[in-house]
C-alpha cells in the first residue's frame, strides 16, 4: 500500500531518516527543525477548513496536494485506484471540504470517506449478483479492504491487529486507527485483537470499507486500563509480571499543603516509607538496601534520571509509577536497588480542542509552638542557675579572658545577665539583697511572647498554575505557567518559584513522531540572617524593652569587661542585638533550571520502531551572602585582625579592610545529559494469541556538577569595590591581636578567597527487555542490562557484571475453570526474580592511589596533597536479588487490590573492609556484608456504596518490612556496651536498631546505674559489655501505609486520608545537663536553657526512690570519672514507641453545578478546603510528635525539632475552561 | 514506490540495529575515560613534592609512651574516668587492646609509611623534574621512612643489644605500598636498624640543608635522627659525629633557636603566662609545632585531655621535685585540677600547657644527646657546655651553672635534665628502655603508683618483657604464624 504524506516528498523523508541514524547529534538538531516545522504546520492547519482552488486539467494527485495544503487533511488511497482517472478541471471558492471533494471527484470512479483528519479515497466495487458462497470464492477475486478501528467513544485505536481468520494476511492499525489489508476473500472473517480491547470477529460480506468499534476489556470490568511506565517503555499492566504501584492521583492532587511530589505520595504507595523524622532516611522503598551508599530511590521524570525532584510542579504531573521488584526496576541496572519512582508529566492530545485549566492553592500553616521543647521556665531556670553557680570552678577572671572562650568555642565566652548578677554578688559588687531582687526580676519575665512576635510569622504556601492543552491532527501541546510562593516561619524570608513547562508532540508523518519538553524553573530566594530563638534560649532574656527599643545582647558573644577592653583597643563597636543584626545581612539566591527533553519515534518496519530520547538538565544557581560593615560578624572579625597601638591613645592597626562588608558569592552549575537509542519490536499474531514486545537499546549519561565560591572583604555594594587582604601573613598568624581567634595571643585567617569543586560521572549502558504474552493469560518477562561507569579509576573488569531479571504472570481468572465463579472478576498471579544494583560512590575505588588537594597553613602556598583513596581494584556494586510473589484481584465487582510478598537479599554491602594492618591502611572501601528485607504489601480499593447521589470508596495501603543485617564486618569491633549503644547497624539486627542500657535506677549519690548480664549493677564508666545492652527495636517503622475514605454526595466530596507508622521506637528527649556549673549559651547561639526534667533531678539522699533523673555534679572531672550519665540518657526507659496515626489530610470538595458554569462557558470549577496533619493517636505519653524527633550523637538522648505545617488549612480551586 | 518503501525501511532497520550493537562500542572507553577535577594520580615530580605537604604527616600517631613513662601517677577519683587503654598502659599490662582493635602505635605511622614507600618507589620515574629534584625527594622519603621505623621498633622491638639483635624479633620490613599485600614476616632488630641506618646514610647527602618549612625533613634533621639511632645502639662516638654534623647543618631558611623561658614564661611575658587564671584552667602558651623554633623537624600527637580538662595522668611528686626553684618549666604544670581544687596526692602536678605533645627532632634533644655522648666519651667540657646552653634558657643563670667533674655523674645529670625537659611528654619511656640495661643504672626498677581515695596505694612494677609492647590480637589474627612478643 501507499500512504502519501504529500507535504514531504517520500524521497526526502527517507534520506533524512537515514541521516538520523548516522549521527545522533544530527538527529537532535533535525528534531528541532522538524518540531519547528510542526509548529508552523499547526498554524496553517487552523487557518482554513474551506478550499479555494481553480485548475484546468491537472492530475488528481496534484489537486489532493493542494487540498491537503489548505486544510491539513491527509489523503489516503491506493495508487492502483487512481489508474484510469481523468485530469481534473475545477473552480472552488471557499467551498466546504465535502463540497470540494464532491466537485473534484465528480465523474471519477471514486468515492471518499472522511475519517478524522484523513480522507480515504475509495473505488466502489461493481455490485455483483448474489451467488452461492462456493461459486463466489471461485468467481470473486480477493479484494483489498480499507478500514478504521475506533473505541466506544469514537477515538481511533492504534496498534490493533487485524487478521484474516484462517488466513495469513494481517495488518496493524496506525495512529489514526486506519488499516489496509490485501488479498481478502469477500466472504472472509476479519479478527480484531488488541491487548486492551475485546477480541472481535467481523464477516467482510464483500465490503471493502469498514469502520469497527471495539469494546474496551477493562471497561467491561468497570475499570480504567492501567498503563505502567518504566521510564523506558509504557506497558499495559497485564503484560508485565513486575511489581508496580501507582498512587491515587485525586488524593495526590488535593494535597496542596506541600509542593513536594514525594511528600504527596505519603501513604499512597504500599512499600514506600516516608519517614519525616530529622536524620532519618526520608524516602525508602521496601526497606534499606545500603548502609553506606545511596539509599533513596532513583527518580525518573519523562524517561530521564533527575536528581532534584523538587523542580517538578505537582500540577504538571500526569502519572506516577513506582517500580519495586527486580522485573520492574532492573532495566535501570546498577542504580535501581532502592527502587525507582517514574513520573510522567502532562501532555496535550491530538485532535483535541484547546482547554485551559487553572489550579490555585493557598495553605495557611501558622506559627510553631515555641514551648514544644519542654524547657525550664524563667523561675525554674533562675533557681537552677543560682543553685549550680560555682565561681571557684569557673573563675570570673577566666570568663573575662580570651582563653576562657577558646576553651569551649573559638570566639569568646558569653556572660549572660543572670551570671553577671551572681558574680557581682560573689565579688561583693552588690549585696545579697540586691542580687536576689535582680534575680527575682529575671525570674518574673518570660521572652516567649516576644520571640513569637518578633522572630516568627505565619507560614504560608501558595501555588498558582495556569495550563493550556490541545492539539490538531499533527501537533499537540501542553503548556503551564506556575508560581509558587513559599513563606516559612521566618519574617523577611522569601522563596518564589516561577515555572514554565511546555510539552509539544509532533506527528511529523505516520512514521515519525517527536516530542519536545521545555521545562524552565526560576527560583528566587532572599533572606537575612534572622535568628529563630525558641524556649531553648535563656527564658528570661528579653529582646526589646518596654519602649520598643532593641536590647543590646552583646553578652551573647563577650563578657562586658572583654567587650569594653576590645572596643577600647580597636575602636570598633562590639554591641550586638539579634534584631538589629539581621538588618545588616542579606542572602540572595537565584537559580535557573532548564530541563529539556526531546524524543523521536520512527516506525521502521511492521512492528519495529526506533526511539531516541535526548535530554539535558542545566541548573545554574548564584547565591550571594552580604554582611555589611554593621554586621556583628564583620566587626568581630575586624577586631580579631586589629593590633592595638603600642602607645596609649594611638591609632590601632587594621589588618583587614576597616570599612565595607563581606561578600560571599557562590555559583553552582549542574549539567546532565542523556542520549538513548533503542529499538522496539511490538507485534501480535494469530489473532492476538501471541503478543511480543522486545526492546533493546544503548544509553550514555553524563553528570557534571561544578561550583565555585569567592569571598571579598571591605566590599562596597555601590561602587562594587573591595579591599585587599594579605592572606599569606594572616594565614601564618597575626600575633597579639586585640581579640585572638586561634590561640590566646594569635589570630589566623584561612585563605577563603576562592574555592571550587568539579565532579563529573559518566555511564554507558546496554540493555534489553522483552515480554511475551500468550492468549492474554500467560506472560513471560525478561530483562538484561550492563553498565559501564567512569567512577574514577574503577577496574573495568569489575564492571562487566550484567544485571538480569525474569518474571512470569498467569491470569488464572481467565482460565475456564474459574470463569464460572461469578464473584471473581479478575485474578492474576505474578512471580518474579532478578537482580538490581547500587553503584559505589565516586572515588571510593580506584586502580591507582587517588590524591586530593588539601588546604593547609603549615606548608608554603597553602596547599598540599594527600592520598584520599589507596589503590583498590576490587570493589563491586551492591547487588540486590529480589524474589517477588504477587496477586492482583477483583471480586464482587467492587473490591480490587493486590498483595505482594517479597524477599530481598542484598550482597556486597559497601563499607570499610579491614585490610592487613601492615598494609598501611586498616581498612579500605570494600564489600563488607549482607542484608535481607522481606515484607508484605497490600493495596485495597473498595467501592463500598455506589449510588446515584452518594458513593463511598475506601483505599487501604499497608506495608510491612522486616530488615535484618545478616553479616557485617566492623571497622570498630563491638567490644563494649558503649560502642554497641552508639550503633545503628549491627549484625543479626535490623538496620536503624536502637540499643540502650538496662536502667537500674539511681544510687545513693544520684548516679545512674545499669544492670549487667553477669548479674548486679554498675555505675562505673566503660564497664558495660555488649551482653549488657538491650535491643529496643528499630527506628524505622515496621508497618506503615495509608487509609483513605472518600465520600461523595452529589457535588460534594469528603476525603479523609490517614497515614500510620507503627512498630518503631525513638529516644525521647531527656535532660543532658549534669555538670560544668554554667547554664549559658555557647557564643552567639540561642541556647542555654535545659530540659524541664532538670527540676526533677536527684537532689538529696532518698530522692533515688522518687526520680530516675541523675544528680547534678558540678565538677566536670568528677562527673566523668565517678559515673556515666549516658547510662540514663541512653537507657531503655527513655526509648519509647514512635508509632502514630495522623490525619494527613481531610479534604472537602465542591464542584459547582454545570448549569451555573455553562453560561460562562466554563467546563468545571472545583473548590477544596483541606485540613492537614492532625495527630489522631500516638503511642508516647510525652507529647512527642515522632515526625519531628531525632536521635543525636551518643549521650544526648533524643532531640525535638519544632513541628511545622501541623494543623495547616489549605484552600484550593480547580477551574477548567 | 511501494516496493521501494519496503526496501528502504528494511535497510533502515538493519542500519539501526547495527548502530545500536556496535556503533558506539569503539568510543565507549574514551567516553568513560575522564579525569575528575580536584583529584589526581601522581605523575609529576611536583605531585610527589606536594605529597610531603600533608599536614597529617606531622602527626606522630601515638601517645602511649606517656602513660608508660615512670614520671606519671594515677589517682582517685580520676582513675576510673580514664579510658581502659590508659589504665592498661599505666599498669604495663601485656594486652592493651581488645580483640579486633587497632593499635594507635601502628595505624598513623603505617599510613605515613605507605606514602613514603610510594614516593620511594615511584619518584625516580616521575615526569617533569630534574634528577636533582627527584633525588632530593627520594632522599626525603627515605629519611622519613627511617623516622617511621625508628618509631615502630621502639614500641615493638627489644632495646638494641648487639649480642641478641640478630635474633630478637622486631617489625616486618615493608618497602612497597600495596593495600592488597597480606603476607608479612617479622624482621630482626638488627635488620630493622640496618634498614634505618641504610635509609638515613643514603638520604643524607641528597637531602636539602634548607627546606622551606620545619615540617619537611632537612639534612640536619636526618643527621640528628641518625645520631639518636646510634645513641640507642650504644654507639656514642658514631652518634657524636652525626650530632655535630646536625648542629653544623642547621637550616637557615627558618629560625631554629631555643626559647629563653626566663623571658617568654615570665608573668605577663610574651607567652601570656598568668599565675592567677592559668592554674585552674589550661594554657595554650606554647607555640604550635610548625612555628616552634625549637623544632628542627616537627612532629606532634594529641595529649588526649590529660593536659586540659582531665587529670588522668599526673606528674609524680618525685619527678616534680627535680625542678629547682627558678626552673621556668615548672610553670607548664599546676597543682590544681581543671576548674580548681586539690589532689589527694600532695605534690602531684597536672601538665596544663598545650594539648599536643611535640615529639619531632627537637633542638633541646639534640643538645642533650650531644652532651650525653660527649659525657659518655669523656669530653666533659663540651658536654657541660652543651648542657648549660640549654639550662641557661630554662632557669636563672645561677642555677643553670653545672660543676661536675665526674663523667658518670655528668651523664646522670644529663639524664635528669632530660626528665625535666620532657616531663610528662613520653620521651622518658624511650629513655627508660635504653637505660634498662645501661651499666650506669644497674638494679633499676620502674614502678607506677595508683593512689586510691581510701588512702591505699596500688603499685605496678615494670617487668623486662614489658619494655616491648605486644602486637594487638587483630594483627596476630591477620597474620597466621606470626609470633607475638611474650
Amino acid at each position: 500500500m501507499f500512504f502519501e504524506t504529500l507535504c514531504n516528498p517520500p524521497f526526502h523523508v527517507h534520506r533524512r531518516e537515514r541521516d538520523c541514524f548516522t549521527k545522533t547529534l544530527l538527529v537532535m538538531r533535525l528534531t528541532l527543525i522538524l518540531l519547528l516545522a510542526g509548529c508552523l504546520q499547526l498554524s496553517a492547519r487552523t487557518v482554513a477548513q474551506t478550499v479555494t482552488y481553480s485548475a484546468r486539467s491537472v492530475a488528481l494527485t496534484e489537486v489532493f496536494a493542494a487540498v491537503k495544503k489548505q486544510t491539513g487533511y491527509v489523503f489516503f488511497y491506493n495508487k492502483r485506484d487512481l489508474e484510469g482517472t481523468v485530469p481534473v478541471t475545477v473552480s472552488l471558492r471557499k467551498a466546504g471540504l465535502e463540497d470540494a471533494l464532491k466537485a473534484i471527484l465528480a465523474g471519477q470512479p471514486l468515492g471518499y470517506l472522511i475519517r478524522g483528519n484523513t480522507i480515504v479515497i475509495t473505488r466502489p466495487q461493481p455490485s455483483v449478483a448474489p451467488v452461492s458462497s462456493a461459486a463466489s470464492s471461485a468467481i470473486s477475486p480477493p479484494v483489498e479492504i480499507h478500514g478504521r478501528v475506533i473505541d466506544q467513544s469514537g477515538k481511533p485505536l492504534a496498534g490493533v491487529t487485524v487478521s484474516v481468520k484462517g488466513g495469513k494476511a494481517m495488518a496493524v492499525t496506525d495512529d489514526n486507527g486506519l488499516f489496509t489489508i490485501r488479498s481478502v476473500e469477500p466472504d472472509a472473517t476479519l479478527v480484531f485483537t488488541s491487548i486492551n480491547m475485546e477480541r472481535m470477529e467481523l464477516k467482510v460480506n464483500g465490503r471493502v470499507e469498514l469502520t469497527v468499534a471495539l469494546q474496551s476489556r477493562t471497561a467491561k470490568l468497570g475499570e480504567v486500563s492501567v498503563e505502567v511506565n518504566t521510564g523506558y517503555q509504557s506497558l499495559p499492566r497485564e503484560r508485565t509480571a513486575g511489581s508496580f504501584s501507582k498512587p491515587d492521583m485525586t488524593v495526590f492532587n488535593n494535597r496542596t499543603g506541600t509542593v513536594n511530589i514525594l511528600q504527596r505520595l505519603d501513604g499512597l504507595i504500599p512499600g514506600l516509607t516516608v519517614n519525616n523524622a530529622p536524620g532519618a532516611d526520608q524516602f525508602l522503598i521496601r526497606g534499606l538496601t545500603s548502609v553506606n551508599g545511596q539509599r533513596s530511590p532513583l527518580y525518573v521524570v519523562d524517561g530521564l534520571i533527575i536528581s532534584d525532584i523538587t523542580s517538578i510542579n505537582p500540577n504538571d504531573v500526569a502519572d506516577i509509577t513506582v517500580l519495586k521488584d527486580a522485573t520492574a526496576a532492573s532495566i535501570w541496572g546498577s542504580q535501581a536497588s532502592n527502587g525507582v519512582i517514574v513520573i510522567n508529566t502532562k501532555k496535550g492530545a491530538y485532535n483535541n480542542k484547546l482547554s485551559v485549566t487553572y489550579d490555585g492553592s493557598a495553605s495557611f500553616q501558622g506559627k510553631p509552638d515555641l514551648a514544644y521543647y519542654h524547657q525550664l521556665n524563667s523561675a525554674q531556670f533562675i533557681a537552677a542557675a543560682t543553685q549550680i553557680f560555682d565561681p571557684v570552678q569557673n573563675p570570673y577572671a577566666v570568663i573575662n579572658s580570651p582563653a576562657g572562650g577558646l576553651l569551649s568555642n573559638v570566639g569568646s565566652p558569653s556572660l549572660p545577665p543572670h551570671e553577671q548578677i551572681l558574680y557581682n554578688k560573689y565579688n561583693g559588687v552588690i549585696t545579697a539583697d540586691q542580687a536576689s531582687a535582680q534575680l527575682a526580676a529575671l525570674a518574673g519575665q518570660s521572652n516567649l511572647q516576644q520571640m513569637k512576635d518578633l522572630f516568627y510569622r505565619d507560614a504560608f504556601l501558595a501555588n498558582h498554575t495556569l495550563s493550556v492543552r490541545g492539539g490538531g491532527p499533527r501537533y499537540s501541546g501542553y503548556a503551564s505557567f506556575s508560581y509558587t510562593d513559599t513563606r516559612n516561619n521566618t519574617p523577611s524570608n522569601n522563596n518564589n518559584s516561577y515555572k514554565l513547562d511546555i510539552r509539544q508532540d509532533f506527528s511529523l508523518s505516520p512514521h515519525i513522531k517527536a516530542y519536545l519538553i521545555t521545562d524552565l524553573t526560576n527560583r528566587v530566594l532572599s533572606s537575612n540572617n534572622a535568628a529563630s530563638p525558641t524556649s531553648q534560649f535563656l527564658p528570661y532574656a528579653m529582646f526589646r524593652d518596654a519602649n520598643g527599643n532593641n536590647i543590646d545582647m552583646s553578652w551573647l558573644y563577650l563578657s562586658p569587661t572583654l567587650q569594653s577592653t576590645y572596643t577600647g583597643k580597636s575602636g570598633v563597636d562590639l554591641s550586638y542585638s539579634p534584631l538589629n543584626d539581621a538588618g545588616h545581612t542579606q542572602n540572595k539566591t537565584n537559580e535557573l533550571i532548564a530541563r529539556i527533553n526531546g524524543g523521536i519515534t520512527i516506525n521502521l518496519y511492521k512492528g519495529l520502531r526506533y526511539e531516541g530520547v535526548y535530554g539535558i538538565v542545566k541548573d545554574e544557581g548564584k547565591t550571594t551572602n552580604y554582611l555589611d560593615a554593621g554586621a556583628y560578624a564583620v566587626r568581630s572579625e575586624l577586631v580579631s585582625f586589629t593590633v592595638a597601638s603600642a602607645t596609649p591613645g594611638g591609632a590601632p592597626t587594621y589588618y583587614l579592610p576597616s570599612t565595607g562588608g563581606r561578600l560571599t558569592t557562590k555559583n553552582t552549575d549542574i549539567q546532565n545529559y542523556t542520549i538513548r537509542n533503542q529499538l522496539v519490536y511490538d507485534a501480535g499474531w494469530k489473532g492476538g494469541l501471541h503478543q511480543l514486545t522486545v526492546l533493546a537499546g544503548q544509553e550514555a549519561l553524563d553528570q557534571l556538577s561544578k561550583s565555585n565560591q569567592s569571598v571579598v572583604r571591605g566590599y562596597n555594594p555601590q561602587l562594587l569595590t573591595y579591599g585587599s587582604v594579605n592572606y599569606t601573613a594572616l594565614g601564618a598568624g597575626l600575633l597579639n591581636p586585640v581579640k585572638p581567634n586561634y590561640t590566646t595571643n594569635e589570630s589566623v585567617l584561612l585563605n577563603d578567597a576562592y574555592a571550587g569543586t568539579e565532579v563529573e560521572n559518566r555511564q554507558y549502558s546496554y540493555y534489553a527487555n522483552g515480554g511475551y504474552t500468550y492468549d492474554a493469560k500467560y506472560t513471560l518477562n525478561g530483562s538484561w542490562r550492563i553498565d559501564h561507569s567512569s567512577l574514577f579509576g574503577i577496574d573495568h573488569s569489575a564492571q562487566n557484571r550484567p544485571i538480569v531479571s525474569g518474571g512470569l504472570s498467569w491470569a488464572i481468572g481467565k482460565e475456564k475453570f474459574l470463569t464460572d465463579v461469578s464473584w471473581l472478576d479478575q485474578l492474576v498471579i505474578r512471580s518474579t526474580y532478578g537482580v538490581t544494583g547500587n553503584s559505589p560512590v565516586s572515588g571510593t575505588a580506584a586502580s591507582f592511589d587517588v590524591l586530593s588537594a588539601m588546604t593547609t597553613t603549615v606548608f608554603p602556598n597553602g596547599t598540599g596533597l594527600s592520598i584520599s583513596a589507596p589503590a583498590n581494584k576490587h570493589l563491586s556494586w551492591e547487588s540486590t536479588k529480589t524474589y517477588n510473589e504477587g496477586v492482583d484481584f477483583k471480586v464482587f465487582g467492587r473490591l480490587s487490590g493486590s498483595v505482594d510478598l517479597y524477599f530481598k537479599n542484598t550482597d556486597n554491602l559497601i563499607g570499610l573492609l579491614p585490610t592487613n594492618s601492615f598494609s598501611g591502611y586498616t581498612s579500605i572501601t570494600g564489600n563488607i556484608g549482607k542484608m535481607t528485607n522481606h515484607g508484605i504489601e497490600v493495596s485495597l480499593n473498595s467501592v463500598n456504596i455506589s449510588g446515584r447521589n452518594f458513593s463511598w470508596r475506601t483505599l487501604l495501603n499497608f506495608s510491612y518490612n522486616r530488615n535484618r543485617i545478616t553479616s557485617l564486618t566492623y571497622q570498630l569491633p563491638l567490644t563494649t556496651g558503649d560502642i554497641l549503644v552508639a550503633q545503628s547497624y549491627v549484625q543479626g539486627y535490623a538496620a536503624y536498631s536502637v540499643f540502650a542500657y538496662r536502667y537500674a535506677g539511681l544510687d545513693s549519690l544520684g548516679d545512674p546505674q545499669v544492670y549487667q548480664a553477669k548479674g548486679g549493677k554498675t555505675k562505673t564508666p566503660y564497664a558495660t559489655l555488649p551482653a549488657d545492652i538491650k535491643n529496643m527495636g528499630s527506628a524505622q517503622p515496621l508497618f506503615n501505609g495509608g487509609f483513605t475514605n472518600v465520600f461523595t454526595y452529589r457535588r460534594f466530596s469528603l476525603s479523609a486520608n490517614m497515614v500510620y507508622s507503627l512498630g518503631n521506637v525513638m529516644r525521647r528527649d531527656v535532660n543532658t545537663f549534669y555538670t560544668g556549673g554554667r547554664m549559658v549559651p555557647s557564643a552567639g547561639s540561642f541556647t542555654g536553657n535545659t530540659n524541664a526534667e532538670f527540676a526533677d533531678r536527684w537532689q538529696a539522699a532518698g530522692d533515688e526512690a522518687k526520680t530516675n533523673v541523675p544528680s547534678y555534679v558540678g565538677s566536670t572531672s568528677l562527673n566523668t570519672s565517678r559515673r556515666e550519665t549516658a547510662y540514663y540518657t541512653q537507657a531503655g526507659i527513655n526509648v519509647v514507641s514512635a508509632s502514630y496515626i495522623k490525619m494527613r489530610d481531610l479534604t472537602l470538595s465542591y464542584a459547582l453545578p454545570p448549569s451555573l458554569l455553562n453560561k460562562y462557558k466554563i467546563g468545571n470549577i472545583t473548590l477544596n478546603a483541606q485540613l492537614s496533619n492532625v495527630m489522631i493517636w500516638k503511642a508516647n505519653k510525652y507529647g512527642i510528635d515522632p515526625e519531628f524527633q531525632y536521635d543525636q550523637a551518643f549521650g544526648s538522648g533524643g532531640v525535638r525539632t519544632l513541628p511545622v505545617g501541623q494543623h495547616a488549612l489549605s484552600l484550593s480551586a480547580h477551574v477548567n475552561f | 514506490m511501494y516496493q521501494n518503501n519496503i526496501i528502504i525501511k528494511k535497510t533502515l532497520a538493519v542500519a539501526a540495529i547495527l548502530l545500536l550493537c556496535c556503533g558506539m562500542e569503539s568510543c565507549t572507553k574514551s567516553y568513560l575515560d575522564i579525569t575528575p577535577k580536584g583529584k589526581l594520580i601522581a605523575q609529576n615530580v611536583s605531585d610527589y613534592d606536594l605529597l610531603f605537604d600533608n599536614q597529617s604527616l606531622i602527626s606522630s600517631g601515638s601517645n602511649s609512651q606517656v602513660a608508660m613513662s615512670d614520671d606519671v601517677l594515677q589517682l582517685d577519683p580520676y582513675y576510673s574516668g580514664a579510658v581502659l587503654k590508659t589504665q592498661r598502659l599505666f599498669q604495663w599490662a601485656a594486652v592493651i587492646y581488645d580483640p579486633g582493635q587497632d593499635a594507635t602505635e601502628m595505624t598513623t605511622v603505617m599510613t605515613q609509611l605507605y606514602v613514603y614507600n610510594k614516593i620511594i618507589n615511584e619518584v625516580m620515574d616521575a615526569a617533569n623534574g630534574t634528577m636533582q629534584q627527584k633525588q632530593a625527594l627520594y632522599a626525603e622519603a627515605l629519611a622519613n621512612r627511617a623516622w617511621c621505623y625508628f618509631t615502630l621498633i621502639n614500641y615493638y622491638g627489644k632495646p638494641y643489644d648487639s649480642t641478641t639483635a640478630k635474633t630478637d624479633l622486631c617489625y616486618p620490613i615493608i618497602t612497597t605500598a600495596d593495600v592488597a599485600n597480606s603476607s608479612f614476616q617479622r624482621a630482626t632488630v638488627q635488620q630493622c636498624y640496618d634498614l634505618i641506618i641504610n635509609d638515613l646514610t643514603t638520604a643524607i647527602p641528597s637531602l636539602l640543608v634548607n627546606a622551606a618549612v620545619r615540617a619537611r625533613m632537612t639534612r640536619s634533621a636526618a643527621e640528628a635522627l641518625l645520631g639518636k639511632v646510634y645513641v640507642y645502639m650504644g654507639r656514642y662516638t658514631a652518634a657524636l659525629t652525626e650530632l655535630n654534623a646536625a648542629v653544623a647543618d642547621l637550616p637557615t631558611t627558618f629560625s631554629v633557636a631555643l626559647y629563653d623561658l626566663n623571658v617568654t614564661m615570665a608573668t605577663g611575658g610574651t607567652w601570656g603566662y598568668n599565675p592567677v587564671t592559668n592554674p585552674t584552667s589550661y594554657q595554650s602558651l606554647y607555640p604550635t609545632a610548625w612555628t616552634n623554633t625549637e623544632n628542627i623537624f616537627c612532629k606532634q600527637v594529641t595529649a588526649n585531655n590529660w593536659n586540659s580538662t582531665s587529670s588522668d595522668l599526673l606528674l609524680t611528686p618525685q619527678a616534680a621535685s627535680l625542678f629547682t626553684s627558678t626552673d621556668q618549666r615548672r610553670k607548664f604544670f599546676t597543682s590544681q585540677p581543671y576548674g580548681g581544687g586539690t589532689y589527694i596526692v600532695p605534690g602531684a602536678l597536672r601538665r596544663n600547657s598545650g594539648t599536643t605533645l611535640q615529639e619531632g627532632i627537637r633542638l633541646a634533644d639534640l643538645y642533650l644527646l650531644k652532651a650525653e655522648c660527649e659525657a659518655r666519651t669523656g669530653d666533659l667540657t663540651d658536654g657541660t657546655n652543651d648542657l648549660v646552653t640549654l639550662r641557661n634558657k630554662r632557669m636563672s643563670a645561677m642555677e643553670a651553672a653545672v660543676t661536675i667533674t665526674d663523667k658518670d655523674s655528668l651523664t646522670r645529670m644529663i639524664i635528669n635534665e632530660r626528665e625535666r625537659e620532657f616531663a610528662l611528654q613520653g620521651e622518658r619511656w624511650f629513655d627508660m628502655r635504653r637505660l634498662y640495661s645501661d651499666p650506669l643504672y644497674t638494679g633499676l626498677t620502674y614502678t607506677h603508683n595508683y593512689y586510691k581515695s581510701d588512702g591505699t596505694v596500688v603499685t605496678y612494677t615494670l617487668t623486662p618483657e614489658r619494655l616491648v609492647m605486644q602486637f594487638p590480637q587483630k594483627v596476630i589474627d591477620q597474620n597466621p604464624g606470626m609470633s607475638n612478643n611474650p
